[in-house]
């Protein structure tokens, strides 16, 4: 499968989904908010970024 | 070339024009009252307006049910839910008006579509957790739904970016279909309470079919509460039906090609189904259901880009480096 053919924003999931597996397995669940936050955070950036500019550009 | 739209892509959103499927009996149905309704909006109304009034006006009726609880676990007022159900008409009416104002207007534009779809994108997380609270439904069955919903709608996107159709029903059950008996959903909450839903099968069935019916499968299915059946039955409804346009997609490209672009959504399913596992998940639903609604709606909109500008989805570039920074900070 190529890289290509893969969206690569779904990438904080994945290490979000990985972390939070991690937290869970080892107990520490108080340190899963602060994993989560820094997900949302993340989509929240690369949203705004990735729809401001291509409203931008077909504007 | 742009940032995340090529030349050619510019070019070609001059050529765009867009093509809906077929209208279902209650669309047909509603059509009188949908023109009706457009020529009480003023021409200098621009359709984008109406369809950011209607996305704000439904998404306040999420906020107000997530300022009562983001658990699904607690009781709300029935006003709350009389509010859902006018404010998911109102955003339905205003969807329905806005491309017929932006015919109406001349003013029809890709930028348009991306609107349109990005904020109907938006709201399929709105509805979500509106009828999760509506119901109160358990944190597995709401996403469940929510999961076959988002996929319904991506494989919609997915359809369109491949046949140039944005196809939003499956025989007679569409968009208009799913609205209204969402709006019933909400009526019902609002005058029988929450509570209504969370009743189980084997409380409401009469006792002869009660005794008809045994095997362990059929012990569980009637220990769930109706709220749990009919979100089920919705999302193996949606699966089928999404499984059937997925078939019909590929036998009229006649090409296997296209399956490839599913792949990001596969993987976006597998990390959800790691994420039910979680205690973070039971006790955080409401805000979990908020970012990955964000998340799956964001890459339906750049689905949408790619539609309106044949390109490929995998051009529209993204913010790789920033998103890792931002991980490891």
């Amino acid at each position: 499968m190529s890289v290509d053919t893969f969206h690569k924003e779904l990438l904080p999931l994945i290490i979000t989904t990985i972390a939070m597996a991690g937290l869970e397995f080892t107990g520490l669940h108080k340190f899963q908010w602060w994993v989560f936050w820094l997900f949302l955070i993340s989509i929240l950036i690369i949203a705004f970024n990735y729809v401001s500019g291509a409203i931008e550009e077909i504007c | 070339m742009g940032r995340y739209i090529t030349e050619a892509g510019l070019k070609q959103l001059d050529k765009y024009a867009y093509k809906s499927g077929k209208y279902t009996w209650l669309d047909n149905a509603f059509q009188p009252y949908w023109e009706f309704m457009v020529t009480l909006v003023p021409m200098w109304v621009a359709p984008n307006l109406i369809t950011f009034i209607g996305w704000l006006t439904f998404m306040s009726s999420t906020i107000i049910i997530l300022l009562h609880d983001f658990t699904f676990q607690k009781n709300i007022p029935g006003w709350v839910f009389s509010y859902a159900a006018i404010s998911l008409w109102t955003y339905s009416t205003l969807d329905a008006i806005d491309g017929k104002q932006a015919r109406r207007t001349k003013t029809s534009s890709p930028l348009g579509q991306l609107f349109d779809h990005g904020c109907d994108s938006f709201c399929v997380t709105f509805l979500m957790i509106d009828l999760g609270e509506a119901a109160k439904l358990e944190d597995i069955y709401i996403f469940v739904l929510f999961l076959a919903t988002y996929t319904a709608f991506w494989i919609a996107n997915w359809k369109e970016y491949n046949t140039g159709v944005l196809v939003t029903n499956v025989g007679q059950m569409g968009v208009t279909e799913s609205q209204i008996i969402s709006c019933i959903i909400f009526i019902v909450s609002a005058i029988f309470g929450q509570d209504f839903w969370v009743v189980g099968l084997k409380d409401i069935l009469p006792s002869f079919i009660l005794s008809s019916l045994r095997g362990r499968t059929m012990n569980t299915l009637l220990s769930m509460p109706i709220g749990g059946v009919i979100s089920y039955f919705f999302g193996i409804m949606i699966v089928l039906m999404t499984i059937y346009e997925v078939v019909k997609t590929i036998a009229e490209t006649k090409s296997l090609k296209s399956l490839k672009e599913l792949f990001s959504l596969f993987v976006l399913l597998a990390n959800c189904a790691v994420w039910i596992n979680f205690s973070f998940f039971t006790q955080n639903i409401g805000i979990i259901l908020f970012s990955f609604g964000f998340l799956i709606a964001f890459l339906v909109c750049k689905l949408i880009v790619a539609s309106v500008t044949k390109v490929s989805i995998y051009l529209c570039r993204c913010l790789l480096t920033l998103s890792t920074r931002s991980c490891c900070l």
